[in-house]
């Protein structure tokens, strides 16, 4: 798997790839089984709301890395309506759900950092990234890589 | 408890056996579906419990040996976390609007004093001190009610007062007198611009060029007050935080501003002994 994947969304099946390319991103991210699931479950979030309010929009999900921890970012991008108040679909979610807070506003409380930006003249982009801080062997193990590779470079 | 719906119970059963039967990302987006229709449906998580180990006990029943009943446990464990995630959201969603309550009965807490200060004797007796004093006290509580960055206060008689972080780039836009022309020249039903539309004001087109973080504000929300029934003065709050202002703090705006003009009325139009 390269390190950048996209995914277009026109239909319910579409989720079940979307899903699958995330759950595979996360266990090489080294993500828990766990964490694998709550960020499976964010795409499918932002992918039904593709589905439901737009018809067909993509998925781009690709690893990041930062000092001692590695991100997944997904980034769901469409060429819809837009949403009017972005604030109000945060807090209250495009549709009720009856107010349970699943969709838009439930994938944002599963990912640590969560973006929503809608344009005057349609098209939606929301950037979502779960993060994962290296524990102390990975992180001996990283430094150890690095120095190594410095040691190479001079010699 | 009540009895779990016989027809997800089945879906459910039937999701679990094909997904120990074939795997994969199908029938684990299954799991997911039929855990979101749960929550919906006001199933519980101990119904939902009571529905995995009954499935569980038709699936571990045609394991041969302990590794195959291993392996059926560990499938399991994969199908009830795909279910369970909706709950999760649910969970989380519930905290968080735990934490809004919390933080809405403190805004309550401030909106009454602010009533009692403004309305129950007039602002100048309650204050005894200069408009500015007033205009500070306004600033600081919307500030803090629409969880802004930024507060500026404009009062019919000529208060202002400005509330901010003092290490934050506020301070000269907020001076700026210009800034408060915006406020006060507002219309009566006051303004609330998102990215898009402060981008195309063209007061704060002129501002941008002095004071960089306009090009940085997400959220700006102008109440007019109405002292008398004239257009004078205005609460103006700022925010550079995504997403923006929420029409909470539209509402909030609005009623701080309510408040002072019933206030300043009551004073006579007046915010301070002259």
């Amino acid at each position: 798997m390269g390190d950048e994947v996209l995914v277009s969304i026109s239909s319910d099946a579409d989720l079940v790839a979307a899903r699958a390319a995330a759950r595979a991103l996360a266990e090489q991210l080294g993500f828990s089984r766990t964490d694998a699931t709550l960020i499976a479950t964010a795409v499918s979030e932002v992918a039904r709301n593709i589905v439901v309010h737009v018809g067909a929009g993509e998925i781009t999900m690709s690893r990041l890395v930062q000092d001692h921890r590695r991100g997944l970012r997904v980034v769901a991008s469409d060429d819809g309506p837009g949403i009017r108040d972005v604030a109000q679909a945060l807090e209250h979610g495009v549709t009720s759900h009856r107010g349970l807070g699943l969709g838009l506003s439930g994938a944002r409380r599963l990912m640590d950092d969560f973006d929503l930006r809608s344009g005057e003249r349609g098209g939606t982009v929301v950037a979502m990234t779960k993060w994962r801080v290296l524990d102390e062997l990975e992180r001996l193990r990283e430094d150890r890589h690095a120095d190594a590779g410095s040691i190479g470079e001079a010699t | 408890m009540t009895a779990p719906p016989g027809s997800l119970a089945a879906a459910y059963a039937d999701g679990l056996s094909g997904f120990l039967l074939v795997g994969g990302e199908g029938q684990l987006r299954l799991a997911y579906e039929l855990g979101r229709r749960a929550v919906a449906d006001g199933v519980s998580v101990l119904e939902l419990s009571e529905m995995h180990h009954d499935a569980m006990l038709g699936g571990a029943a045609g394991a041969a040996d302990p590794e195959a009943v291993r392996r059926v446990i560990d499938l399991g464990r994969s199908f009830l976390g795909e279910a369970l995630s909706a709950y999760e959201m649910v969970g989380r969603g519930f905290r968080a609007a735990r934490e809004d309550l919390l933080a809405q009965r403190h805004r309550s807490a401030m909106l009454l004093g602010l009533a009692d200060l403004l309305l129950d004797g007039a602002p100048h007796d309650a204050m005894g001190g200069p408009a500015d004093e007033l205009a500070l006290i306004l600033a600081e509580q919307a500030r803090e009610l629409c969880v802004a960055d930024a507060c500026l206060v404009s009062l019919p008689d000529g208060g202002v007062a400005t509330a901010h972080d003092p290490d934050g780039p506020w301070a000269a836009l907020l001076h700026d007198p210009r800034l408060r022309r915006l406020g006060d020249g507002a219309p009566v039903e006051g303004l609330r611009l998102e990215t898009t539309g402060l981008a195309k004001h063209p007061g704060l087109r002129e501002l941008a060029d002095d004071h960089p973080v306009v090009a940085d504000l997400t959220g700006w929300i102008v109440a007019p007050l109405r002292a008398g029934g004239r257009g004078a003065g205005a609460i103006q709050v700022f925010t550079v935080r995504r997403p923006g202002f929420g029409p909470a703090a539209v509402e909030l705006a609005a009623h701080v501003a309510r408040l002072t003009s019933a206030g300043v009325d009551r004073g006579g139009g007046r915010t301070a002994p002259r």
